[in-house]
């Protein structure tokens, strides 16, 4: 108990997402390079989609991060909810633009798979519908978090949103099975095997460790900036700017 | 756990499985208006209504398809292997457009029973390969 | 150098759907350097701000 105490300490979590942003970075870096040049230059073409089929590599990944981010601010909401630690309160402050920019790439490079290959940008089937309300959903959380007045109130309120909103989750991931739509069924599984040949799947896996590291990286900053801000009339932040004075050359980030 | 956090826990269990509830039965009332299209089983039944744009979706039936000489009218069946649907259609076709292909297409049906279209769209699967795998 | 450039163009080409192709990456990566950013120019105010209140 004592060491979550510790962990959750502004000082300790500013500190430590400082060293960890750097590992992210790096392993986002070459995932996401090696993902790229595999994806869009070694892999061969689909039979059916020929080239066209390579916005797999973005649409994808994103698609499925926009629905991850989503699950780790309903568990922080949670958190946040019943432990009130105000760590997980910010965490799902943090996460909620880094969601919606997620759910934007997929909704735009899906919609720009969807004219070549279905023949039309869009169409109201449940699973393009319930990926457009998530990031509806992203936008409302981020509205909920700009408020000044009573912190903790509205933290709650929103905590509330996003667990009720959590429920859209199943929705968007189960709805090409519950209804018929023109969205085809999940390529890829965990359970089962993948529907994607060998060589497809491998840059397709780093595209989403590439691009998770990097949501990742972008919540983490977020998140230190709103600690930093929150803290700044604490000792440990007046002390680590005044011996940070002088060297502005170490805050590239 | 604390008393007061698993009070809290239990409360927001609760709610949550109530409005998952009032969801569920929400989808599930309104589960035809979710469905994108029609199957040509439920057009042959007369689920369908007539003199409004509907979509309906199924597989293009090989050698069914005939390309006119002089204009880009094309006709086609399409069926989900129990019934069957005639379409008319004058325009572009996709790219993933052809015998064997799943198709939605949208229009309104003729009193022929014949669906007159105004756009088809290809739906493909999920299973992505090179070709000479195939 | 001849395979090259034809490779090259064969890339860029993308089998005639590189006006879907490249600005579906294009979107993306706007996007995604936007949000990275963002946040770093925000951490780089507040440090701003700080400095100035001690």
């Amino acid at each position: 108990m004592k060491f979550f105490k510790h962990l959750l300490s502004p000082k300790y979590s500013y500190e430590l997402i400082g060293k960890l942003m750097p590992w992210l970075g790096w392993i986002a870096a070459f995932t996401m390079l090696y993902g790229l040049v595999d994806g869009l230059f070694i892999v061969p073409p689909d039979y059916q989609q020929g080239d066209g089929f390579r916005i797999i590599y973005i649409h994808v990944p994103c698609a499925f991060l926009s629905l991850m981010i989503y699950a780790v601010m309903a568990i922080a909401a949670l958190l946040g909810l019943v432990w009130r630690i105000k760590l997980a309160d910010f965490a799902v402050i943090a996460g909620a633009p880094v969601g919606a920019m997620a759910t934007l790439i997929a909704l735009v490079t899906g919609s720009l798979w969807g004219k070549p290959m279905w023949g039309t940008w869009w169409v109201w089937d449940a699973r393009l519908t319930s990926e457009l309300i998530l990031l509806f959903i992203y936008i409302a959380i981020m509205g909920l978090s700009t408020g000044l007045a009573n912190q903790s109130q509205q933290s709650r309120l929103r905590n509330i949103f996003v667990l009720v909103g959590s429920l859209n989750l199943p929705i968007i991931h189960y709805s090409v099975y519950w209804w018929n739509t023109l969205h085809q069924g999940s390529t890829l599984s965990v359970t089962g095997p993948s529907h994607i040949a060998l060589v497809m799947l491998r840059p397709l896996l780093a595209m989403i460790i590439g691009l998770g590291c990097l949501f990742a990286l972008i919540g983490l900053m977020r998140l230190r900036n709103l600690i930093l801000w929150e803290s700044r009339k604490s000792q440990w932040v007046r002390l680590w700017v005044a011996t940070n004075k002088n060297n502005n050359k170490k805050e590239v980030l | 756990m604390h008393t007061l956090r698993k009070r809290r826990l239990i409360w927001i269990m609760v709610m949550l499985v109530l409005v998952g509830l009032a969801a569920a039965l929400a989808l599930y009332a309104l589960r035809q208006n979710i469905d994108l299209f029609f199957v040509p089983k439920q057009i042959v039944a007369g689920e369908a209504p007539k003199n409004h744009p509907i979509r309906v979706g199924g597989w293009v039936e090989k050698g069914s398809v005939h390309h006119s000489n002089n204009s880009l009218q094309v006709s086609f069946v399409i069926t989900d292997h129990a019934s069957n649907l005639s379409v008319i259609y004058n325009g572009i076709l996709p790219d993933l457009f052809r015998e064997g292909q799943a198709v939605v297409v949208e229009g309104q049906l003729n009193p022929q029973n014949v669906l007159v279209a105004t756009q088809v769209l290809a739906k493909h699967d999920e299973n992505y390969t090179p070709p000479q795998i195939k | 150098m001849h395979w090259f450039y034809m490779e090259l163009i064969r890339f860029i080409n993308m089998g005639g759907y590189a006006r879907y192709v490249w600005p579906a990456y294009g979107f993306a990566l706007v996007i995604l350097l936007f949000s990275v950013y963002m946040p770093s120019r925000e951490h780089k105010k507040i440090l701003r701000k700080l400095r100035k209140e001690i």
